[in-house]
């Protein structure tokens, strides 16, 4: 075990360099480069430019600037904002919070409705529910997240007025875990019932595949109650494939939390983003693009090694 | 290597070698038993029919809206639909909402389509290439698949449209450029499949050079998956461009599409909601489409693919 785990660690370095140096490379690809947001400023003269450039080093090859930037990443020295001057961690770390609460909560609404469905659906095959559900499922992945969004609001915060239309908090009023959850409800509800769309098909396809499996035939046939048959035999091992997907969801999550939060004005990471794109503000969204893509990378290793800890066969290869 | 296969792919290998089996390739019996199966899935052929009257609304817009989608009245600032001749309404300039969504439509379509091209041409050629011949060009493609596929799509889209100039054609080959890693897997699964089978064997004792092997003889029995997935890739990229679009680092004003159209729909949504309504209808109708097209596709094809 001790073993697979290390070996799946070192399999991620090498894609962590690629990440990071792609990252680094795209964003010296903008035009003008970091240098554009300098170069707006009428009283900068020719001088002045090359003088910045070389103190910020962006003179020296790029590999040169690459492993510069990475040396201070791995000490955790993000850089600073172009736009207010701080440091690049503080910033993000300032947003993380807002979207780790949209996020949990979206995740466990998507993994509770989603298994649930998914696995009665699969049970009661061709039932009136498997059809509605599985139509449900792939109505929810054809909606785009922000319309869903819009729709929510027009509806629950509009018309009936039960829900607020945006933001983490009423302005002004004090903190109170109230006003927090009823902010929470909509991003968290749109985020999650997109996610649950995935996992119910997932979930679906997984346990019928299960079903299908001559040992649930012979548990069946041996006399065993179908109760048994279900918890013991068919989920234990329909679930186990669902790991790989809850860490292959990361990468969507991501996206999807980006647009929810800003049809919600939800200030979290992916507003942060956007807002940072606007500004030109280039060493945050290196940061940013850095950092989920390594949330995206951590997530995909821990879905590898939990399947290693549940299911033998995978580590013995 | 060390990788959890998933089963879908597992499976997907197994039916490559059932098919081939049992179906001499190419043969035309092969292809009718497919398009009947196709057919009397009925949901899947009243997605292609819907698929084909969006293409043909989208290509005849000009001719079929009853207005010019950039003609600004702002008198008619959010008309209320049946209003004034507006069938749909008016938006916040006092454009034609129906207009604008039969005008959109030929963005998003087209975007969607040939997004699916340049992913299919691009993991095609890519994967066949790793699965073919291995080794270091393998390991160098398959690390490229599986660091794009680490970085948030969304994210890395929006910093590419933002340091691009946006416009249709970039707009399309950014998407492309970011949604071909899923097929070059899947094909190279194939080709690693298929090359170990008789037929490739007998190509090569036949003095086939690799790029014929490649292109005449293992891409084309690859083939069945990919247009699976090519499918489900219009339906993917048409989400994507109407998610860049509605963040505003998409298809630019003044020219329509889906995603654009709600732009600014969180300022007004709650006393225009019309607006903000059909945009998102139309998107839904698409994408859900593509997507019942792309798994019927699938069942007939293969019933042993199915998720459904």
């Amino acid at each position: 075990m001790a073993r697979y785990i290390f070996r799946r660690l070192l399999q991620a370095i090498p894609m962590l360099v690629g990440i990071s140096f792609a990252a680094f490379v795209l964003l010296r690809l903008a035009p003008g480069g970091p240098m554009a947001v300098y170069a707006q400023n009428p009283n900068m003269t020719e001088a002045d430019m090359r003088r910045i450039e070389h103190i910020l080093g962006l003179d020296q090859p790029i590999h040169i600037q690459y492993l510069k930037w990475a040396a201070g990443m791995s000490t955790g020295n993000m850089g600073y904002s172009y736009r207010t001057g701080r440091p690049v961690g503080q910033i993000i770390l300032e947003r993380v919070p807002a979207t780790l609460q949209l996020m949990g909560c979206a995740y466990l609404i998507a993994i509770t409705l989603g298994l649930t469905t998914g696995i009665v659906s699969a049970i009661r095959r061709h039932s009136l529910f498997d059809y509605f559900s599985t139509t449900g499922a792939m109505i929810g992945l054809s909606v785009p997240t922000f319309w869903f969004g819009l729709m929510v609001i027009i509806v629950f915060a509009g018309m009936l007025r039960w829900i607020p239309s945006g933001g983490i908090a009423t302005l002004g009023a004090p903190f109170s875990i109230q006003d927090r959850l009823i902010h929470l409800i909509g991003p968290a509800s749109v985020l999650g019932l997109w996610m649950t769309a995935t996992w119910s098909r997932y979930t679906r396809s997984s346990v019928l595949e299960v079903i299908g499996q001559d040992y649930i035939r012979t548990a069946r046939a041996k006399g065993l109650q179908s109760r048994t048959v279900l918890l013991r035999h068919t989920l234990r091992n329909a679930l186990i494939p669902l790991i790989t997907l809850a860490g292959l969801e990361f990468r969507n999550l991501f996206g999807g939390a980006l647009v929810t939060e800003t049809v919600f004005s939800w200030p979290g990471v992916g507003r942060l983003y956007l807002d940072s794109l606007n500004y030109q503000d280039y060493s945050v969204i290196l940061g940013l693009l850095l950092i989920t893509s390594v949330m995206v990378l951590v997530g995909s290793l821990l879905a590898d090694i939990l399947y290693a800890v549940v299911d033998p066969r995978i580590r013995l290869r | 290597m060390g990788r959890a296969v998933t089963s879908a792919s597992r499976s997907s290998v197994e039916a490559v070698k059932v098919r081939a089996g049992v179906f001499p390739v190419g043969a035309r019996r092969n292809r009718s038993i497919v398009w009947s199966k196709f057919r009397r899935n009925r949901l899947a052929s009243a997605s292609a029919v819907v698929i084909v009257l969006l293409v043909l609304l989208a290509a005849f817009a000009p001719w079929v809206a009853p207005r010019d989608p950039l003609y600004i009245e702002m008198v008619y600032k959010f008309a209320q639909p049946g209003q004034a001749g507006f069938l749909l309404g008016a938006d916040e300039m006092g454009r034609d909402v129906l207009s604008r969504l039969l005008h959109a439509g030929r963005v998003s379509l087209s975007v969607g389509l040939m997004t699916a091209l340049i992913a299919v041409l691009v993991g095609s050629i890519l994967g066949a290439l790793a699965g073919y011949y291995g080794g270091t060009l393998d390991a160098v493609i398959m690390r490229l698949v599986d660091v794009l596929l680490s970085m948030p799509t969304i994210f890395l889209l929006l910093a590419l449209a933002a340091f691009l100039k946006p416009s249709v054609f970039t707009i399309t080959l950014i998407i492309g450029l970011n949604s071909w890693m899923t097929v070059a897997r899947m094909v190279r699964g194939q080709i690693l499949s298929i090359k170990q089978q008789e037929f490739i064997m007998a190509a090569r004792a036949m003095g086939s050079s690799d790029r014929r092997l490649i292109f005449r003889e293992l891409l084309p029995n690859a083939m069945a998956p990919v247009l699976v997935a090519a499918t489900l890739n219009v339906a993917t990229a048409i989400l994507l461009e109407s998610s860049l679009s509605y963040l505003g680092y998409g298809i630019q004003p003044p020219t329509a599409s889906w995603g654009n159209m709600l732009n600014n729909a969180q300022t007004y949504v709650l006393y225009a909601p019309w607006v903000a309504i059909y945009p998102g209808i139309m998107i839904t109708l698409t994408v859900l489409s593509f997507n019942f097209a792309g798994d019927g596709l699938r069942d007939a094809l293969d019933p042993r693919l199915s998720l459904a």
